[in-house]
């Protein structure tokens, strides 16, 4: 027991942090707390930093028969339905003076859709919003976004099954 | 630095999130929506999980949509694929599925027991060397103090050669026992076939003796026998000690070479 061993505040501060951390703590790291409110406000500060508010997925549209992610990124004509649920989604936005999070998208001349869910931004990369090419065939523009989200929304037309191993990044070039 | 290169090179997207619209409406008139979960391969799922997987168009299905696909973002970049560790941790993954890296890393290994087992054998020689001129110098001190201490009536003049002669049988004595007729015959009946074999077996007694000294004091009754008894030794020792200066060499090599051969047939079973 620390008791038996000596009287000083150091070597106290030395056993309890021992025991709750099971490493040596240098005295010199700690601090004297004012008030105790303190704590719990530096705790939410801490946690905080891990808190992940900023957001950004990906939005395929695949018509019925489609296979290739080349075919799906060259969507330009879309059905009533499609735009039903991107107004489900959020609202859709040009980023031409955007303030908020624009999820990594520079040109301002494309549109997004944007929402807020409990505090978090979250920003859909739409692929039929994203700029067209008609002379590229894999198109870039649409796939540099669209293909580096984790999380990507499919939203299917018809019967024909979706084939996750179809997309490819433009990393994953087997 | 390797783990940036390869979370860059990662395979994304990882997980889809399939919306089908329903044929049907809902009771209430609104539109119904049908989801499903694609996911690569070693992709972490990550809560809310879907149970019901028809949705009619409400708050409800929001929540859920965003909830999963902001939590399994997480997961996907927290918990990375198995594709990722794999290559980390080479050896392990790699190592025992393809039978290419298996062969190369087995030579690698043997290679670099050679190498070790050469320097080794080097570093022992030097040592030998040294303690060999040390005990030199350790004898040429001891033997004037030897008189002192043994003050009897048996003191000769002739002292110093006596003793040195009386450590050489001893020598030879330690020689005898382990390089006895069992292991010479071994070695010379042996075929070069079955010869690692019988020396991998031989070798643990030999190693064994060499290593364990003589207790000091059996020594010292010799020593007093060989005293009472000392004119039937004298003869045989000059002859016998040359010999023994020149085994004693060639059964440290011949221990070393089994050490050798020892180790290489473990690198090979293993």
């Amino acid at each position: 027991m620390p008791h038996l061993l000596g009287h000083s505040d150091k070597e106290m501060l030395k056993y309890v942090t021992h025991q709750i951390f099971g490493c040596d703590i240098p005295i010199s790291l700690m601090r004297q707390v004012d008030s105790p409110s303190m704590i719990s406000d530096k705790i939410i500060e801490f946690e905080n930093r891990f808190h992940v508010t900023k957001y950004k997925f990906g939005v395929l549209y695949m018509k019925d028969g489609q296979t290739t992610e080349n075919d799906m990124y060259s969507n330009q004509s879309v059905s009533k339905e499609y735009k039903h649920f991107l107004r489900f989604l959020g609202e859709t936005i040009s980023l031409d003076g955007w303030d908020k999070y624009n999820g990594g998208i520079n040109s301002e001349k494309t549109k997004a859709v944007y929402t807020s869910y409990y505090g978090k931004e979250l920003l859909f990369h739409v692929a039929t919003l994203l700029p067209f090419d008609s002379e590229e065939a894999q198109q870039l523009e649409r796939k540099k976004h669209v293909g580096n989200d984790v999380v990507v929304l499919v939203y299917k037309e018809g019967n024909t099954q979706f084939d996750p191993t179809a997309i490819k990044s433009q990393f994953n070039r087997e | 630095m390797i783990a940036v290169e390869f979370l860059a090179n990662m395979p994304r997207p990882d997980f889809f999130l399939i919306v089908q619209k329903e044929p049907t409406k809902d009771k209430d008139g609104r539109v119904q929506y049908r989801l499903s979960i694609a996911t690569k391969p070693n992709v972490p799922l990550a809560p809310p999980m879907l149970l019901n997987p028809v949705f009619p168009e409400t708050q409800e299905f929001r929540n859920f949509l965003f909830s999963k696909s902001t939590s399994q973002s997480i997961s996907c970049i927290r918990y990375p694929t198995n594709q990722f560790l794999l290559v980390i941790n080479s050896e392990i993954g790699i190592m025992g599925e393809i039978p290419i890296f298996k062969k190369k890393l087995s030579d690698a290994r043997v290679d670099m027991l050679r190498q070790m087992i050469t320097v080794a054998i080097n570093t022992m020689a030097d040592e030998k060397k040294r303690s060999s001129i040390r005990g030199s110098l350790v004898m040429s001190e001891v033997a004037p103090k030897r008189p002192l201490k043994n003050s009897s009536s048996k003191v000769d003049s002739s002292l110093n050669d006596e003793d040195m002669t009386r450590v050489k049988e001893r020598r030879d004595s330690r020689d005898k026992v382990p390089s006895g007729d069992n292991f010479k015959e071994k070695r010379s009946v042996s075929s070069p076939d079955t010869r690692r074999r019988e020396l991998t077996t031989s070798s643990v007694p030999a190693s064994s003796f060499t290593i364990t000294p003589l207790p000091p004091k059996d020594t010292e009754r010799e020593e007093s026998k060989r005293k009472s008894t000392g004119s039937d030794f004298k003869p045989k020792s000059p002859s016998k000690s040359r010999k023994s200066t020149v085994d004693h060499g060639s059964s440290n090599s011949q221990r070393d070479n089994i050490l050798l051969h020892t180790a290489l047939a473990t690198a090979d079973d293993g």
